[in-house]
């Protein structure tokens, strides 16, 4: 990614009475860019966040998001960004398009109210009052008032815990279409499909710091986490027979796993050897590593997690 | 058997619980009935009928209050708190469970009993240790049973208007205001002669029976064994009449559940135009503080007309006591001693009081709701001003209190000829000056609270208790000096007297005391330095991790709390 960095932040900090919430946390998002915040919870997530979105007042170090100091960005700054937060209620009395409409009225360039209500998916319950409206489509309408002011930045916060499948999959499209109209986005996740679906570059959080940083390739190579090349071990051959590949060679039943960091050259050098010896390796596989070892090795690995 | 029995105890313990854990709950069964009764035999009760055996006033004010504290411990609990079940999904959860539905409203209508008890036994303890109430020991089983039968009944009744309520806050507008308008004409509140018809409708309904039962089992001068028959056949009557159309609605309700949503109606022609212009982004440039706070003000007026127990206290009832009021006193003849109609001093009073509802209650309560479930949190991750929130609900006080006015007015001109004078601008001076007042006072104490229930019982026990002393309810009572001084320290008192002079029949010109006048502004200036000072989009500051688990945001809804004014 290239440009400016939309989101700048440094050294944050910020704690509750003894709770170091956001112990020193550094990172960027860069204009147009979409970044995952992942982790536990209690890692810092949405401390972190809420503090960019001008909720909390950090400790120490500094944030700046399009230049200005959320703490003190004022109407300014909000006019520039949307927030969808974790968790927050509606006043049920009102219909969809009412508090659509409501919200839109803050904005200096709105995006129009049908427009918004169309992208999140709620034509059809435009004009029915928000108590009847069901988990996931409540958690719409906190979408839809949050892309209403067209922002240059949006928060989200967990924005599709309790959406269906499909539901999933029709958000993770309007967070791409914003990213197509240029829209930075950071958001936070406990899905790891999710975070390599919509990121660009995710951000490890674990007891508020930073553990790891990059695309879910980097996270890979920088956890060593290795590529397994998996088949069914020939019939009269031991794994000791096997020839010298990858770091370690494990067996699963009669399947044996090849755990490699170089799987080229490992499986040239693998099926050479079964060439050689007229022997076919039935259900062989590779398996790139998935992201969500990566991630519980990375919050679990070294300390042990935090807890729900 | 005994299975269903132990599950009903254990029913009846887990409502209870709730109930102690309702604070709202307790102050309407057992507060608001208690301070009723001390207000009034403050005033009347320790006056000493017959020497000889040492009879007070208060022996006649007890049972009266204890019947009203049985109808709110019982009718108006199970009414607005079935309805909160059955709204909020948890009665749905529970009938997916084997437990039998007798159960379930058993253990609400044993709760409710307790409760009544509960109520009467304090109300009576207090009417012995201050006001020499004397318990007839012979009639305590007449009158235990009279309040038993009466909770059963009460609660069956109750489960009716939970059952039948459209929503939940037409429970909540329904209970109180039959509660309220029953004990009208139920020998409750009002000692004077009730014009015939009043008497008779009274009888028909089953409050007053019990406002008479427990009246003559406590009277020494009847010869009575405290069991009254009739009273009690009637009351039964109403309690089987009330269980077997609870059963009915109750069933109905949940083969509608089954049935499923009926579909949304098209949309209206207006509605239609105003789609279209949601085609189109609203502007292209940061829009004026004045639209932000006509938005917000236009916001919270439709919140209000939405909200059935919002419209009925803050201006229906106003008219309604008007009526009731000067129809009791003397059949909308009466006069005060100084010769004035009491329909125009009730207009007047009655209007104020609306205003003070609608400012310092009910909007309020709406903003401190806003404020838990998180709606003001969101807005202020927007550009709208804190100021356009607090600015809407003013003007939105202002406007509801003229409507509040105008209804007011439009009624006692009509019914009661009563004479708006020339000098009525006046009045709206002060009837706008005083809203914004309390507006910003309500905004204040909403400050200082943590949920929209706290808010609720903080304004409401406030206003009721002042409104007793400000010339609202009562008129032409000297109170003690003390007494006297402390009302004139709260701006209720100057409101009503500001505005009951500028609405005098005889008024001309402008009519605007300048000490009254300051009074309500010094309060509505320190109310809003201080709103300006404390206030806060959230209702305090706790780390994100230590909030409640999320699925208390996906509850369908966020149940109001009981409103009740006296």
């Amino acid at each position: 990614m290239t440009g400016m960095a939309a989101i700048e932040v440094q050294d944050l900090r910020k704690a509750y009475g003894e709770v170091r919430a956001v112990d020193g946390v550094t990172f960027a998002v860069q204009e147009g860019e979409v970044v995952a915040l992942l982790g536990p919870n209690g890692a810092g997530k949405t401390t972190a966040v809420e503090i960019l979105e001008g909720y909390r007042r950090a400790d120490g170090g500094t944030a700046r998001v399009l230049g200005h100091d959320p703490a003190t960005g004022g109407r300014g700054y909000r006019e520039q960004i949307g927030v969808v937060l974790q968790e927050a209620g509606f006043e049920d009395e009102f219909s969809v398009r009412e508090l659509v409409r409501l919200q839109a009225g803050f904005f200096p360039h709105p995006r129009s109210v049908g427009e918004v209500i169309a992208m999140v998916g709620l034509e059809e319950k435009a004009d029915a009052r928000v108590k009847t409206l069901s988990g996931g489509q409540r958690r719409r309408l906190d979408l839809a008032l949050g892309i209403v002011g067209d922002p240059a930045v949006l928060f989200l916060d967990e924005p599709t815990t309790g959406f269906d499948p499909s539901a999933r999959r029709k958000a993770w499209e309007m967070v791409d279409r914003l990213r197509d109209l240029g829209t930075t986005i950071l958001l936070t996740t406990h899905y790891m499909d999710e975070a390599e679906h919509l990121a660009d570059r995710l951000v490890v959080l674990n007891r508020g710091r930073v553990v790891a940083e990059g695309t879910p390739e980097r996270l890979a190579a920088d956890a060593g986490a290795e590529t397994v090349v998996s088949f069914r071990l020939p019939d009269a051959v031991a794994i000791a027979d096997l020839p010298a590949v990858g770091t370690r060679v494990t067996l699963a039943g009669s399947t044996a796993e090849v755990h490699s960091a170089s799987p080229t050259a490992d499986l040239h050098v693998l099926t050479a050897w079964a060439l050689e010896r007229g022997l076919e390796l039935a259900e062989l596989s590779l398996a790139r590593p998935e992201l969500e070892d990566i991630y519980l090795e990375l919050v679990d690995g070294g300390e042990g997690a935090t807890g729900p | 058997m005994t299975d269903d029995l132990g599950m009903l105890g254990r029913q009846v313990r887990h409502d209870l619980t709730g109930i102690a854990r309702t604070p709202v709950v307790l102050f309407f069964a057992i507060a608001f009935p208690l301070g009723f009764f001390l207000v009034i035999s403050s005033f009347v009760g320790n006056e000493t009928i017959d020497f000889r055996s040492g009879v007070r006033v208060a022996q006649f004010l007890a049972p009266a209050f204890a019947s009203f504290g049985i109808a709110m411990a019982t009718f108006s609990f199970l009414a607005i708190g079935f309805a909160e079940i059955r709204f909020s999904g948890v009665l749905k959860r529970f009938t997916g469970s084997p437990l039998p539905t007798w159960v379930l409203l058993g253990g609400r209508i044993g709760a409710g009993t307790v409760l009544a008890f509960a109520a009467v036994v304090l109300l009576l303890l207090v009417g012995v240790l201050f006001f020499d109430v004397q318990v007839l020991w012979a009639r305590l089983p007449g009158v235990v049973v009279t309040v038993a039968l009466t909770a059963v009944s009460f609660g069956a009744l109750g489960l009716v208007v939970a059952a039948l309520a459209p929503s939940m806050q037409a429970a909540v507008a329904l209970a109180n205001g039959i509660a309220i308008g029953l004990a009208f004409i139920s020998d409750l509140f009002v000692v004077a002669e009730l014009p015939g018809y009043l008497d008779t409708i009274g009888w028909v309904f089953p409050l007053k029976h019990v406002v008479n039962a427990l009246g003559d089992a406590f009277n020494p001068f009847v010869d009575t064994t405290g069991f009254f028959p009739d009273h009690l056949a009637v009351i039964a009557a109403w309690g089987l009449a009330g269980a077997l159309l609870a059963a009915w609605a109750i069933r109905r309700d949940a083969r509608r559940a089954e049935a499923g949503h009926s579909p949304a109606a098209a949309p209206s022609a207006a509605v239609a135009r105003r789609h279209r212009a949601d085609a189109q982004p609203r502007r292209t440039r940061r829009p004026a503080l004045a639209a932000l706070v006509s938005d917000q003000a236009r916001h919270v007026l439709t919140a209000q007309r939405r909200d059935w127990s919002s419209v009925f206290f803050g201006v229906a009832f106003p008219v309604l006591l008007v009526l009731l009021l000067t129809t009791v006193f003397g059949a909308g003849e009466g006069r005060t001693s100084d010769g004035v109609l009491l329909a125009q001093l009730f207009s007047a009073t009655m209007t104020v009081y609306g205003a003070a509802v609608i400012a310092v209650v009910n909007l309020p309560q709406a903003l401190a709701e806003a404020r838990q479930n998180g709606v003001l949190k969101r807005w202020q991750g927007t550009p709208l001003p804190v100021g356009a929130v607090l600015g809407g609900q003013a003007v939105a006080a202002v406007v509801l209190s003229l409507v509040a006015m105008v209804l007011v007015y439009a009624v006692s001109v009509a019914v009661y000829d009563v004479a708006v004078p020339p000098s009525w601008p006046s009045a709206v001076v002060v009837l706008v000056v005083s809203a914004l007042s309390f507006a910003a006072i309500g905004m204040a104490v909403v400050t200082a609270t943590r949920s929209g229930q706290s808010a609720l019982a903080i304004c409401l026990g406030s206003l009721i208790t002042l409104s007793f002393f400000s010339d609202i309810f009562i008129v032409g009572v000297d109170f003690p000096t003390w007494l006297d001084a402390v009302s004139w320290f709260f701006p209720l008192r100057h409101a009503v007297n500001a505005f009951e002079a500028a609405m005098a029949a005889d008024a001309t010109g402008w009519v605007l005391d300048p000490v009254h006048l300051g009074v309500i502004v010094a309060w509505g200036v320190l109310a809003t330095l201080v709103a300006a000072w404390r206030f806060s989009p959230e209702p305090a500051s706790r780390p994100p991790s230590r909030r409640p688990p999320s699925r208390r945001a996906r509850a369908p809804k966020e149940p109001k709390e009981a409103v009740a004014v006296g």
